[in-house]
């Protein structure tokens, strides 16, 4: 019994010395590649990210559908030695998962998570669908027609379509403004698997921008993973260049659309870059602003105005330099034009006003939220791979609670103040059954009418 | 340590009906984690409890530069839900009422940290609060203005009708799966309450009176027509304290509110409905229901149906995904869902999007031949034992306290959420030992037989 209890202590000894502190490094594979290596300790599944940069988005003479269906295609087209059908079952079984997709229109991003016991055959599976997907025509017929209708039917809905003249507005012929909308008409229709092919040669390299390995896994079978991973891609460099013309000049815009069953009025303004800082200050504002029930939006137009159902606010990008705050929601089209003028004079107040409440309240739910990322080896992978594309230091990911600690009443002030867009800034787009809807506004038949809007 | 992926797990529940909420949608994160998990099913008083300690809502991650609405939703800290039995009334009225009553008792000034919401079902309407663990006592106070005679300016409850209706617009018009849906329900379940559309139509809403609106209210929500279900990371002690300086009114045991309303068949039948829209995307959807020969115990119907839907999913013997989409260009993708809608009944749903150059019918015709192929032949012993390999995450992994908190507390949130009893942990932990082909195949058998069936084509008339 004694030797038991000895026992005991002794392993409740070594487990209390083991360091389940989760770590960020900077390492280098046998064949030269760097990653981010986060280790976190205990952890079954390991993830890996990878972003390649692509300017695809940005020039002329590509077609903008190749990177949606392309990512598409890599995943459920098959590959090298795995068929489609088979490689499907074989990847559940090992309980591994990938997915593929472009960020912010400057990368596309691969994420692979699996059991760290099935990472050879994961791994291995992953690199044929990187280096020699099938490409198939059939698989690809059927993705473009999919996605062509999926889009048709969302660029119908009213708010879809107020966007879409937004980006109308905001970029006029640039490139990047099919890439972000894909309504051209013949986008789809002339997307051929050179297209993708071409798409996936200049994309797929040995030379992805960032790389970031999350789990506990050792440094040196991180390496080989990733060597293996990449083995075989060709080791040529992208030097994108991500330069659009921009025109965020503020405007007033009605899209007329008769036959209309709701009315959508939404606000878009620039914020700053998340590379310059400042991302819980526009979290605890954003939220503030429109987020919940209580917030500055739902109050102004739901409670008081009774104008609409869910009306709120949020943040998304057209690029990594180009970022949005908006104010959306469907209203009553008899008090569009009211609902207008509340919602400027709120966000007004707003901006020029304190927060109602504590800000430790506001901070709160974010620090709980922070408290466990490390247990999430996904999430702590991707928000990893987001710092080192906006050229934040290693390991910020595990920063991110001393960042909110720093978020202070002149910090939010000062983004309030510095920062955040004045009311006149925003463009404002209506969809409406009524033309007269928005006295005083660019009124359109047709999204594409926004970029003439002065 | 959770050993966990990504926030992003879902729990998939009540499919028989949309959950209505009273703000705004974004409020639907259910990843969660937690600490221990310390009872369930503790009577406190004369008032039902569900207590779990130690959920904390997982929420999306901080950096997103997709080209896509980044829906932000702190939620954090002590949850506090009250879930009332809708007696069968009209759920598109006992939604008119929920608007109300979050308005009467929590709408307004509150602390910053303090999020709420509220919705409906076709079974139930709930309401909560959440805030700081030292909260609870105000949180409950609050909660339990749910119960106070509703007191709103007539002007102001019947502006609330407009609000209704636009979240009508919100969720139903220009939706045309969500039409198809209000469609298929009222005909799968006719005769049962469950079949009644949970917004309504606009005229319904429209010709609500607030007079009717109290009436139901006083009705429905009293607390011996509620179960106060608590999550957070809170002592039993501290919940007694809470609740007897909150004075929470007392109840009845959670066995008479925890009691759906019986599900009776129709007549075996077959209704189709079109949803023209040229804008759309074709899409075919097959519903049907069946009843059992035999009641199951609904938590293994449950899984027992999940698993059944995952083999049926596959592109292995067995699977529809072969047949259908890898050996021939038929549909472009799928899914299928299978559930129990009572001990006595399930529901097949088989959601479609056509190859190209192929018409709804043809797919329809595939698919029925497809299943009827499969459940003449059964599933095969190798296909059964490969899809249970892949079936752990069907519940959490219980050796881990902390993923077992979290799904616990997503879980009797849920049950509660239509009126069922959660099973303790202890008995869904033995739940998996009775899972066997032989049950599988029968029920595949039986989805097979003869049931109530709706089929919905949705798009352009050429595309049927």
């Amino acid at each position: 019994m004694k030797r038991s209890v000895v026992l005991v202590f002794t392993l409740l000894a070594l487990a209390a010395c083991k360091d389940d502190t989760p770590t960020a490094t900077s390492e280098t594979s046998e064949s030269g590649i760097s990653f981010t290596l986060i280790t976190l300790p205990d952890h079954e599944d390991v993830s890996i990210h990878v972003a390649w940069p692509t300017d695809w988005a940005y020039r002329a003479e590509t077609n903008k559908a190749a990177p949606l269906v392309g990512t598409e295609l890599l995943l459920a087209g098959g590959a090298e030695g795995f068929p489609a059908g088979e490689v499907v079952e074989r990847f559940a079984d090992l309980n591994s998962e990938g997915s593929m997709y472009a960020s912010a229109n400057d990368h596309i991003i691969g994420e692979l998570t699996f059991e760290r016991g099935n990472l050879d055959e994961t791994i291995e599976i992953a690199n044929a669908h990187l280096r020699a997907p099938t490409l198939d025509e059939t698989w690809l017929a059927r993705i473009t027609d999919g996605l062509a209708q999926n889009m048709a039917e969302a660029q119908a809905q009213p708010a879809h379509a107020g966007f879409d003249a937004v980006r109308w507005a905001v970029f006029g012929e640039a490139p990047l403004r099919n890439a972000l909308s894909l309504d051209d008409p013949q986008t789809f229709e002339a997307l051929t698997r050179q297209d993708i092919a071409v798409w996936h040669q200049e994309t797929f390299t040995r030379n992805p921008e960032a790389i970031v390995v999350a789990g506990d896994i050792n440094a040196d079978a991180a390496a080989a993973a990733i060597d293996t991973l990449l083995d075989g891609l060709p080791d040529t460099r992208v030097s994108p260049t991500w330069e659009t013309p921009i025109d965020f000049s503020p405007k007033r815009i009605l899209l007329h659309q008769p036959g209309a069953e709701v009315t959508n009025l939404a606000f878009l303004a620039l914020l700053p870059p998340t590379q310059e800082g400042g991302e819980f200050e526009d979290l605890i504002l954003a939220h503030a602003l429109g987020g919940d029930d209580q917030s500055a939006l739902f109050e102004a137009v739901r409670t008081n105005l009774r104008a609409s159902y869910a009306f709120g606010a949020g943040m998304s990008n057209y690029t990594r330099a180009h970022r949005l705050l908006f104010m959306t929601g469907e209203v009553e089209d008899e008090k569009l034009a009211e609902a207008e003028t509340v919602v400027l004079d709120a966000y007004r107040a707003f901006r020029s006003g304190a927060l109602s409440g504590e800000l430790e309240d506001r901070k709160a739910p974010l620090e709980a939220n922070l408290s466990d990322l490390a247990e999430f080896v996904v999430d702590q992978a991707r928000s990893e791979l987001q710092s080192a594309l906006d050229g934040l230091p290693v390991g910020r990911s595990l920063q991110l609670t001393d960042e909110l600690a720093a978020v202070t009443d002149s910090s939010i002030m000062a983004r309030l103040e510095n920062d955040f867009p004045q009311p006149e800034d925003f463009i404002v787009i209506a969809v409406s059954p009524d033309a007269d809807a928005l006295p005083g506004a660019c009124v359109i038949q047709e999204p594409r009418e926004a970029a003439s809007c002065p | 340590m959770a050993m966990q992926r990504t926030s992003k797990q879902s729990f998939d529940m009540n499919k028989a009906k949309v959950l209505l909420y009273l703000g705004f949608s974004k409020v639907t994160s259910l990843g969660g984690r937690g600490k221990i998990i310390a009872s369930t099913g503790l009577a406190l008083g004369a008032i039902f409890i569900l207590f779990l300690s130690g959920l904390l809502y997982k929420t999306d991650i901080l950096k997103d530069h997709r080209d896509q609405v980044f829906a932000y939703v702190p939620d954090a800290r002590i949850h506090v839900k009250v879930v009332l039995n809708s007696n069968e009334a009209d759920p598109a009225l006992i939604h008119y009422v929920e608007h109300l009553a979050w308005l009467n008792a929590i709408g307004g000034d509150r602390d910053a940290d303090r999020h709420s919401n509220a919705w409906t079902n076709g079974y139930a309407v709930g309401y909560w609060l959440s805030g700081q663990p030292e909260d609870l006592t105000n949180l409950l106070s609050q909660l339990k203005g749910v119960f106070a005679p509703l007191d709103l300016p007539e002007d102001f409850a019947f502006e609330e009708r407009d609000i209704v209706l636009r979240e009508y617009d919100f969720r139903i018009a220009g939706n045309p799966v969500a039409q198809a849906a209000e469609a298929m329900n009222g005909f799968l379940y006719a005769g049962n309450p469950i079949a009644a559309s949970v917004i309504g139509t606009p005229d319904q809403i429209a010709a609500f009176t607030y007079d009717q609106a109290k009436a139901l209210h006083a009705e429905t929500h009293r607390p011996t027509n509620a179960v106060l279900v608590i999550t957070g990371d809170i002592t039993e002690r501290q919940l007694r304290r809470a609740m007897s300086e909150a004075e929470w009114p007392a109840g009845v045991p959670a066995a008479d509110v925890l009691n759906p309303p019986a599900f009776d068949l129709s007549a075996t039948d077959l209704e189709r409905f079109e949803v023209v829209n040229a804008d759309a995307a074709p899409r075919l959807i097959w519903r049907k229901v069946v009843a059992l020969p035999e009641p199951a115990q609904f938590d293994l119907l449950e899984a027992q149906t999940a698993l059944l839907a995952d083999i049926l999913t596959t592109n292995l013997p067995g699977g529809i995904a072969g047949p259908l989409r890898f050996d021939a260009g038929i549909a472009r993708a799928f899914n299928v869902s299978i559930w129990p809608i009572d001990e006595d009944n399930i529901e097949i749903e088989f959601f479609a999007t056509p190859d190209s150059g192929v018409q709804l019918a043809e797919l329809e015709r595939a698919f029925d031949d497809t299943l009827a192929a499969i459940g003449a032949s059964g599933i095969p012993e190798e296909t059964y034992t490969r899809v249970l390999g892949r079936f752990d995450g069907f519940w959490p992994d219980w050796a881990d306290k902390d993923e077992t908190a979290a799904w616990m507390a997503d879980y009797v949130t849920s049950r509660v959420s239509i009126l069922r009893q959660p099973l303790s942990e202890r008995a869904l932990k033995r739940l998996d030992r009775e899972l066997s082909l032989h049950t599988t195949n029968a029920l595949l058998r039986q989805l097979t037989g003869e049931g109530r069936t709706a089929i919905a084509y949705i798009g352009s008339e050429e595309s049927f």
